[in-house]
């Protein structure tokens, strides 16, 4: 009976268990693409930020404390991690050479370990060392360096480690090691100020009796700008090494804005012409000049760094001025568009410009290269215009009044969050590598 | 002598009806517990094994392969003398913590000031007669034939930490790009469209601009099928993001394989 019981029971339960067995398929060829295959469903996510732990500096060296504070900022700039707060970190020692305790930082989470330190190697000189260290792959250091230079390098050393450490951890170096220029307000003039890409060290370049616009980064080392001495019209200079002298050009009229392509062979020049302005292109010299624009009224040339050159151009009968790339407009219709720079980011390079919004208010906003796929960088958020994209196209600077906090902001294009890095207001805010070190990390 | 108020047939009755009653008592606690009244400890019925399915999650990383850094062959290392363990003398520190009481005065001597704190697990003693300083011989790495890292696999095929990560964030950038430019239809009823996905394969030029596809699989949903089609057509021509500028040579391949799902749709 009991026999007959357990059979009757196999047999039920055997009959489905076969009906959903799947069909014999033949086996699928190995995928050997790089990617495989993914699945697209839409739904975009916020990114999860890796947490990254810096090691605080319990060092009594100035050195020390300057090198590390630089680069913990420097990281949270980026808007790339989630630092681990100081006020977090693991009872131990961090001195230059003790060893770094990878496990008790891992306990918080630490996807990646940072060390950064500095300690004197003669009177005037300081050993820099920056370490880098995957918990997922081991207690090995993924990246190790250290470096001697001068003690007055420190600050510029330290940012220079951070480029390098962002180059370990993503693949594509940081550009902190770089600078700002802009035109700021000075009594009733303006004047060319520069600033590291942290708001550290701003200073003036130019004379308080004149009034300057529009500054360019060209050769290594120069920073290009329109003068004007005693209203007159407004002339092309050159300021290096401290000294500032005049560019000779074939224009007897102001030039109103100035512009470099990538490799600074190519200066792009907005000249006033017949009561009007027109974009002209030539060598950095001011030799080869030659007509380029194509729209009634053309300033504020930028280049590409695939060598596209855009504009804003505009006709004054229509009321509107929109950005011009190679010749054609690119920004909506009917809105008034202004500064367009070119950002080389992790997606591609894109085209940043801002948009009068109303009531004296502008606003930033981001497209492919060519114009198209327009999005919106700020709303909301008071009044944010002339954009300036880092080098290594992570950040957008641009001059913002949000929070009533008037200054330089920064923001990252990857998790857009914006940070304050100077009070100073302003107009054609400009950013730029500075030129490489031999030996540098 | 008093009369007795029992009759002696009533005692032996009394006697007879009693013992009577015994044996009544005694038979039903002996049929009790040979009933179905009776009460038994009822065993915990055994374990039965359930197959269960199980799916390895495998991370994003490409596997680090095994091996060390490249050592070339050599003869062993002389013998040398194996560092003596460093004992660190027990001592006191001052504390503001430390209680007002006879009982809480230290036994051990008092640190000096400057001095600094022994490792968390150093070895402590009483009493140290020789200051150890040799440091402990360096740790002899493993010597594999092949490069890679301590920590990697077999199976595993990139050597280099920084560009395995670097491939990693580039694939997810892919991943994205692909998100981001696709939005499944609305007009589906949501049961349907959950449960609806279609495959296609995406090939990819060598300036990383999409060149064509082809649907592999289709949903057999017209309206689902009609959007992966647009959105698909929408992608030719578009280019995919750049690789790292340190790993120019990371590439998304001449063929993508998407598979376009409603799985996640929101329906309001």
């Amino acid at each position: 009976m009991r026999l007959i019981a357990a059979t009757l029971a196999l047999l039920f339960f055997a009959v489905p268990a076969a009906a959903d067995a799947p069909a014999p398929t033949p086996a699928a060829p190995p995928n050997e693409d790089v990617l495989g295959e993914f699945v697209v469903t839409g739904i975009t996510t916020q990114e999860r930020l890796p947490k990254i732990a810096i090691l605080p500096s319990l060092s009594p060296d100035l050195e020390d404390v300057i090198v590390r504070g630089v680069v913990r900022r420097d990281f949270e700039l980026t808007g790339l991690f989630d630092v681990i707060p100081d006020s977090k970190a693991p009872q131990g020692l961090y001195g230059f050479e003790d060893p770094v305790d990878v496990e008790a930082w891992q306990k918080l989470g630490a996807e990646a370990i940072v060390k950064v330190s500095a300690q004197k190697k003669d009177a005037n000189r300081i050993q820099v060392l920056g370490i880098a260290y995957f918990l997922n792959v081991g207690k090995e250091p993924v990246y190790q360096k250290t470096i001697v230079v001068n003690k007055t390098d420190a600050r510029i050393t330290a940012h220079r480690i951070t480029d390098a450490l962002l180059g370990a951890l993503t693949g594509r170096p940081g550009s902190f090691a770089s600078e700002l220029a802009f035109s700021g307000k000075w009594v009733n003039n303006r004047r060319i100020f520069r600033m590291d890409a942290d708001g550290n060290g701003l200073s003036p370049l130019t004379d308080a009796n004149d009034t300057a616009i529009a500054p360019a980064f060209g050769p290594p080392g120069h920073i290009y700008y329109a003068l004007s001495h005693n209203y007159a019209p407004f002339t092309l200079m050159d300021y290096a090494q401290g000294a500032n002298k005049p560019i000779l050009l074939p224009f007897k009229t102001s030039i109103y804005s100035l512009a470099f392509n990538k490799d600074r062979t190519k200066l792009a020049l907005a000249v006033s012409e017949d009561g009007r302005s027109a974009i002209y292109v030539g060598n950095p010299d001011g030799s080869g000049m030659k007509k380029v624009s194509t729209s009634e009224l053309a300033t504020r040339p930028t280049w590409s760094p695939s060598g596209k050159l855009a504009w804003v151009g505009g006709d004054p009968k229509q009321g509107s001025q929109r950005i011009w790339i190679d010749g054609k407009a690119v920004s909506p219709a009917g809105f008034t568009a202004a500064s367009p720079t070119f950002c080389d980011t992790e997606d591609g390079v894109k085209l940043v410009y801002s948009v009068a919004v109303g009531n004296n208010r502008q606003d930033l906003v981001i497209a492919a290269e060519k114009g198209q796929n327009m999005a919106r960088l700020t709303q909301n958020q008071g009044s944010n215009s002339y954009p300036a994209c880092s080098p290594d196209g992570r950040l957008v600077a641009f001059f913002s009044n949000r929070n009533k906090n008037p200054g330089i902001w920064l923001m990252s294009l990857k998790s857009w969050k914006a940070q304050q890095v100077s009070t100073q207001e302003g107009e054609s805010l400009t950013w730029a590598a500075l030129p490489p070190v031999p030996g540098a990390p | 002598m008093a009369a007795s108020v029992f009759l002696p047939r009533e005692f032996a009755l009394a006697a007879v009806l009693a013992g009577m009653v015994e044996l009544g008592l005694f038979a039903l606690l002996v049929t009790a517990g040979q009933n179905r009244a009776k009460i038994v400890a009822r065993e915990a019925p055994p374990a039965e094994e359930v197959p269960i399915a199980v799916k390895p999650v495998l991370d994003d990383l490409p596997l680090l392969k095994l091996g060390s850094k490249k050592v070339k062959m050599k003869l062993p290392d002389m013998w040398t003398k194996q560092a003596p363990v460093r004992r660190f003398e027990e001592k006191s520190a001052p504390s503001e913590k430390a209680a007002k009481t006879p009982d809480a005065i230290p036994t051990t001597p008092v640190a000096t000031a400057d001095a600094a704190a022994p490792p968390p697990d150093a070895a402590i003693a009483k009493e140290v007669d020789h200051q150890v300083l040799d440091a402990a011989p360096p740790k002899e790495e493993p010597n594999l034939a092949t490069e890679g890292a301590a920590d990697g696999t077999k199976n595993g095929t990139e050597t280099d930490p920084l560009k395995a990560r670097a491939l990693d964030l580039y694939k997810a950038k892919i991943f994205s790009w692909f998100q981001v430019r696709f939005q499944p239809p609305t007009s589906v009823p949501c049961d349907v469209l959950h449960g609806l996905n279609a495959a296609a394969a995406v090939t990819v030029g060598a300036d990383r601009t999409i060149t064509g596809y082809t649907v592999t699989r289709a949903s057999n949903n017209e309206v689902f099928d009609a959007k992966v089609k647009s959105t698909l057509d929408s992608l030719v021509g578009q280019e995919l993001p750049p690789p790292p500028p340190l790993y120019p040579d990371l590439s998304p391949g001449t063929l993508l394989h998407p598979i376009l799902s409603g799985k996640a749709a929101k329906c309001d």
